[in-house]
């Protein structure tokens, strides 16, 4: 009995402990940023450029039906929008970590990670914090403030929930398909892995229903892109039950396991370089 | 006369030495990717992906339209992971870093201009991802000319159609190669060019044809990419080869193009020697 709360602590006390190791991390991150403010002035006229570009796309798939594979224009803008939010999220919160990955592996500074007294999955994706690309998730909520605004009578409160949850859910997915393909560098740099990561979260911008049935099965289980946007997106607009939530959740626990498990492995194999 | 001779004879041996120096940088490239095949074969997955994703994109908005059937889109987007092969520019990659490493100094003081050397890794690149992504072309071609998807016989081209192509092709490659040296020239004053580069990306995704193919854009859009440079990297030798263009579109585009070409070149000219007065050798 005694080992069980001291066991509760303990994982409480861990949390804590990389909570306030995360808070010091986007804590710097934002100094570098008010650093260099022409940066954050181009990413502002990029963001500006992506939403136009975004939906120009959108304008011309619809000059010629209101309709595209059974969504709207309001809801593609909503998919359009969950899109950037997550997709902007991960680049933000551990995507870019993921990119320079390969070159802390080649230039030996990976050992570094591996010392530290945390997990090294968890260091190594979040281990730096980039506000630039925080600033894109912002045409994400407009989007999506948009869809609201023009179902407003449509949309019930439990809607709305489901979405946050199904975001959160969806960012997690990303997380684990990231960390899966970026596990290879660690045992073999110079794998590239890690782009094809970046499309397949890049694939769901759109909603699922255009790769026809047989595709869309396997996007709902053996890839599970289907629950980056299109789940979100329905769940709002009310057209897919809760339980895909549920299912969400699973499919996310399942992709964790494979992923860390993946990442321990392809760990083992690393050989330090350079250093 | 004598002199004249002279001069001829430094002006052919300088020739000999910058073909050299090319044939060089391509066989290095060639011999220093090898060793990397997977990150070659990891990427052309991650292209595949972007590319059908793409393809499915319009195949589906193709329902909606009389003009533009599935046909069209699946052949324009097989050509374009085809030409994007044949005309990307990877300066961007690495010239960003040389300049912020302080490797760009070397490439200075070399006897021969820096771009030699850009030129043949660049097109060491391009022959090197073409020669990989040959077998997923052809499994391509044949599942889709299975299908009927496909939209032109190969074999109807005359030698000057093919000559026509291949010329729109090396105009497109050299377009994006002056303007990847250009963007990557902006590192000399800017540290943190990574927005700057992925903004770059972006707009050639846009408006090169890649991201919305040219026949599905509205009147004013495509008016508005005639006019620019980005169309005739990508989007203008795929629409010669589907045979898309009337004659005069052609000669229109063709020279378009070229002038284009030859504002990249004085603007990179210009750019270079502005650039040069405030680079600092920072970073050795």
């Amino acid at each position: 009995m005694k080992q069980k709360v001291y066991k509760k602590k303990s994982l409480y006390k861990r949390i804590r402990h990389y909570l306030r190791i995360w808070r010091r991390i986007v804590k710097s991150g934002l100094k570098r940023s008010f650093f260099n403010k022409k940066v954050f002035v181009a990413r502002l006229f990029r963001t500006a450029f992506v939403i136009g570009a975004q939906l120009l796309l959108l304008d011309v798939i619809f000059s010629g039906s209101g309709d595209y594979v059974g969504w709207t224009k309001p809801q593609t803008y909503l998919v359009l929008g969950i899109w950037n939010v997550v997709n902007y999220s991960c680049w933000s919160l551990f995507g870019i970590n993921f990119n320079l990955l390969q070159d802390k592996v080649l230039s030996g500074s990976f050992d570094y990670t591996l010392l530290k007294p945390v997990s090294s999955w968890c260091l190594a994706s979040f281990g730096d914090f980039f506000i630039h690309n925080l600033v894109n998730v912002l045409s994400g909520f407009v989007l999506i403030g948009y869809y609201i605004y023009m179902e407003w009578g449509s949309i019930s409160i439990f809607n709305c929930i489901f979405l946050i949850f199904a975001i959160l859910i969806s960012i997690v997915i990303c997380y684990f398909i990231f960390l899966f393909f970026a596990s290879f560098i660690i045992a073999e740099p110079r794998t590239g892995t890690i782009s094809i990561s970046k499309e397949l979260v890049g694939v769901t911008k759109y909603p699922i229903d255009i790769f026809g049935s047989s595709l869309s099965f396997v996007f709902y289980t053996f890839v599970p892109i289907g629950f980056i946007t299109t789940v979100p997106a329905n769940l709002l607009i009310g057209r897919t039950s809760y339980v895909y939530l549920l299912y969400g959740l699973f499919v996310t626990v399942l992709l964790g396991i494979i992923s860390i498990g993946m990442w321990n492995r392809n760990l083992k194999k690393y050989c330090s370089m350079n250093s | 006369m004598q002199k004249e001779k002279i001069k001829k004879k430094t002006k052919r041996k300088s020739k000999n030495k910058v073909w050299r120096i090319l044939r060089k940088e391509i066989v290095m490239f060639f011999s220093g990717e090898s060793l990397y095949r997977k990150q070659i074969l990891a990427w052309l997955i991650a292209d595949i992906i972007k590319v059908v994703g793409l393809c499915f994109v319009w195949m589906s908005a193709s329902k909606y339209t009389s003009d533009i059937t599935r046909n069209y889109v699946v052949t324009y987007y097989i050509l374009l992971m085809l030409i994007s092969k044949l005309t990307t520019d990877r300066t961007i990659e690495f010239g960003i870093g040389n300049i912020l490493s302080g490797r760009f100094s070397n490439l200075l003081i070399k006897p021969f201009n820096y771009l030699t050397e850009y030129l043949g890794i660049n097109i060491g690149n391009n022959i090197f991802r073409t020669i990989l992504f040959l077998p997923a072309f052809l499994v391509a071609l044949f599942l889709v000319k299975k299908t009927n998807l496909w939209m032109f016989n190969i074999a109807g081209f005359s030698i000057v159609e093919i000559l026509l192509i291949a010329l729109s092709i090396v105009i497109g490659f050299l377009i994006n190669f002056f303007i990847g040296n250009t963007v990557a020239l902006i590192a000399i004053f800017v540290k943190e060019v990574d927005g700057i580069r992925v903004f770059y990306y972006n707009i050639f995704s846009m408006l090169s044809g890649e991201f919305i193919p040219f026949a599905f854009l509205p009147t004013i859009g495509q008016q508005v990419m005639i006019f620019l440079p980005f169309r005739y990297t990508l989007s203008f030798p795929i629409e010669l080869i589907i045979n898309s263009l009337s004659i005069q579109e052609m000669q229109f585009g063709f020279v378009l193009s070229l002038l284009w070409l030859a504002v990249c070149i004085v603007i990179y000219k210009i750019f270079y020697k502005i650039s040069l007065t405030h680079y600092e050798a920072e970073g050795l």
